[in-house]
């Protein structure tokens, strides 16, 4: 009744959609972690098929999700802050297919120097993109944590940060070739890059949390 | 043929009162995309009907039974009587046509106005050439002017701060606060064309039923058809400026907006007195800036609205004393 069903399908769809975006980078997370502990195998290579299939399936239901947006249910200023937030959400499955996709196809393997901070650094990035999924259902539900989940979000990336600056060194200080220092900075960036993602989410969120308050 | 021309007056003033005043009953839900423009305006004008047939009959007896008190017509002849009856109905004429005239300018110009001012001021123009002008009801009209713009603030800053409280107290997801907003929108839509329909048709035929040529119920069809038809034709241009110029407005804002001046334009047609539906939206959104400081508020646009309310019953005076001077010119050999 009166975009009433309309919203309860579009939220649906919506938790429907993180949850397949959490599975995407958790099975990310665990190749990385493979990764660091073993080479790239078969094993490796099936997790990131099923990375890449979790990325394809979250990319279906955020055009259904648009779609239904699109059929007129919720209100256009709400419409739009929703839109943006899941654009920017779905950029995480993204680059985690992607990250995965140059490791098999570069062959890359990351040098033992910085595998305990990679480590780290994927627990952190994980934790900020559980806080980013709580605090997307926070900012369209009842609105009580954001606050509390945007400080978390913040010190991770801060955290984040200065491990991204720790690994780059610790690379460009081991004799190896340039190239090879290249190709790692590249992987080194690209995992950092999650924590960014994360709290650019959260900051379309603090926007949309501040126009919902009354 | 000539006794449908007399009304032409009256259904323009009905149409130019459709036109500028609608917009300030779903200018605000339709400028921040809540209601499509269609949907506002099928609704305006439906919610005008009723309200003017169920209770303009209020607004509408007290404009009759007091251009009836001006004229004292004990012990006077049939023919004399005959005579005053046809100087009612022209004066009716010149009145309704120069308040028209004077409100299809404004909405042209894109500036929400006071059809009672329009009205009020055509009533004193030709007032003035018949020397019969009431200064002392003028007055009281004045009060209420200034009255109805005062409510809206008023019942704004009430109302935001109750509905800001129930709203947190409920703690609703976007998924059900969206859709009740938007009801409440719509809700509040037709509760203002009601208010609007009940309070305002007595600015546009009032002076018939004064003159003796339409009775109350007929009056209130009468109005509230032709306000109706200016609302479906032609209400977009001041809509965007009650919406948009003034103050941008977010969806619970506008429903505070709306249901404000609502509410004061109902109390006002309750006691029976026509006043500004534009008056109590453009207050009902200044109350909206005294809570969230004046700094979101165009005072470009809202100086262009308070010279159009000032200039109003001016133009709409002279204009009826000039149209009232031409009609009673005489060729002399």
């Amino acid at each position: 009744m009166l975009g009433f069903k309309k919203n309860q399908k579009l939220n649906l769809k919506l938790e429907e959609y993180l949850e397949v975006a959490k599975d995407t980078f958790f099975t990310y997370c665990n190749a990385y972690e493979y990764l660091l502990n073993n080479s790239i195998d078969e094993h490796f290579s099936i997790l990131v098929e099923k990375v890449s299939k979790l990325e394809s399936n979250a990319d279906d239901i955020r055009r259904e999700i648009e779609f239904v947006m699109y059929e007129q249910s919720l209100m256009p200023e709400t419409r739009g802050a929703l839109l943006n937030i899941i654009e920017m959400i779905d950029k995480i499955p993204n680059r985690a297919e992607h990250s995965l996709n140059l490791f098999t196809i570069q062959r890359i393997e990351l040098k033992n120097e910085i595998k305990e901070d990679a480590k780290e650094m994927l627990i952190i990035s994980k934790e900020s993109f559980i806080d980013t999924i709580e605090a997307t259902l926070d900012c369209f539900g009842k609105m009580e944590n954001i606050e509390a989940l945007n400080t978390k979000i913040d010190n991770n990336e801060s955290i984040g940060d200065k491990l991204e600056r720790k690994m780059l060194r610790t690379i460009f200080s081991l004799e190896c070739d340039l190239s090879e220092k290249i190709i790692q900075k590249e992987m080194i960036v690209k995992l950092a890059g999650f924590c960014d993602l994360c709290e650019s989410v959260m900051d379309l969120i603090v926007i949309c949390s501040v126009k919902r308050k009354i | 043929m000539f006794s449908y021309l007399q009304y032409l007056g009256g259904a323009f003033l009905g149409w130019s009162l459709g036109a500028n005043d609608s917009a300030n009953v779903f200018g605000t839900a339709v400028t921040s995309r809540m209601v499509s423009y269609r949907l506002a305006i099928f609704l305006t004008a439906i919610f005008v009907i009723i309200g003017a047939l169920l209770q303009g009959e209020a607004g509408i007896r007290c404009y009759a039974e007091d251009l009836k008190a001006k004229q004292n017509t004990e012990g006077m002849s049939k023919t004399e009587l005959t005579e005053i009856k046809n100087r009612a109905v022209k004066a009716a004429m010149i009145i309704s046509f120069a308040a028209a005239v004077t409100v299809t300018i404004m909405t042209i110009m894109k500036i929400p106005v006071s059809t009672s001012q329009a009205a009020a001021g055509s009533i004193i123009g030709v007032g003035m050439m018949q020397d019969s002008v009431n200064w002392s009801k003028f007055i009281k009209v004045i009060i209420c002017w200034i009255g109805t713009p005062i409510g809206g603030a008023i019942f704004t800053i009430f109302f935001y701060f109750l509905f800001k409280w129930i709203f947190k107290k409920l703690k609703l997801s976007v998924f059900h606060y969206d859709p009740i907003i938007s009801i409440l929108l719509i809700v509040c839509g037709c509760y203002g064309a009601y208010a609007l329909g009940a309070n305002n048709v007595a600015n546009v035929t009032g002076v018939f039923v004064g003159a003796g040529m339409l009775t109350v119920r007929e009056a209130s069809i009468f109005g509230g058809i032709t306000i109706a038809i200016g609302a479906l034709t032609y209400s977009k241009p001041v809509m965007m400026t009650v919406g948009k110029g003034i103050v941008k407005l977010d969806s619970f804002v506008a429903f505070i907006c709306v249901l404000s001046h609502a509410v004061t334009v109902h109390i006002f047609a309750i006691i029976g007195v026509p006043v500004s539906t534009s008056q109590a939206i453009v207050g009902a959104i200044l109350g909206l800036a005294l809570i969230k400081g004046g700094h979101i508020v165009n005072y470009k646009i809202l100086t262009k609205v308070s010279l159009g309310w000032i200039a109003t019953p001016f133009i709409a005076a002279l204009l009826g004393a000039t149209i009232y001077f031409l009609d009673h010119l005489k060729y002399i050999d």
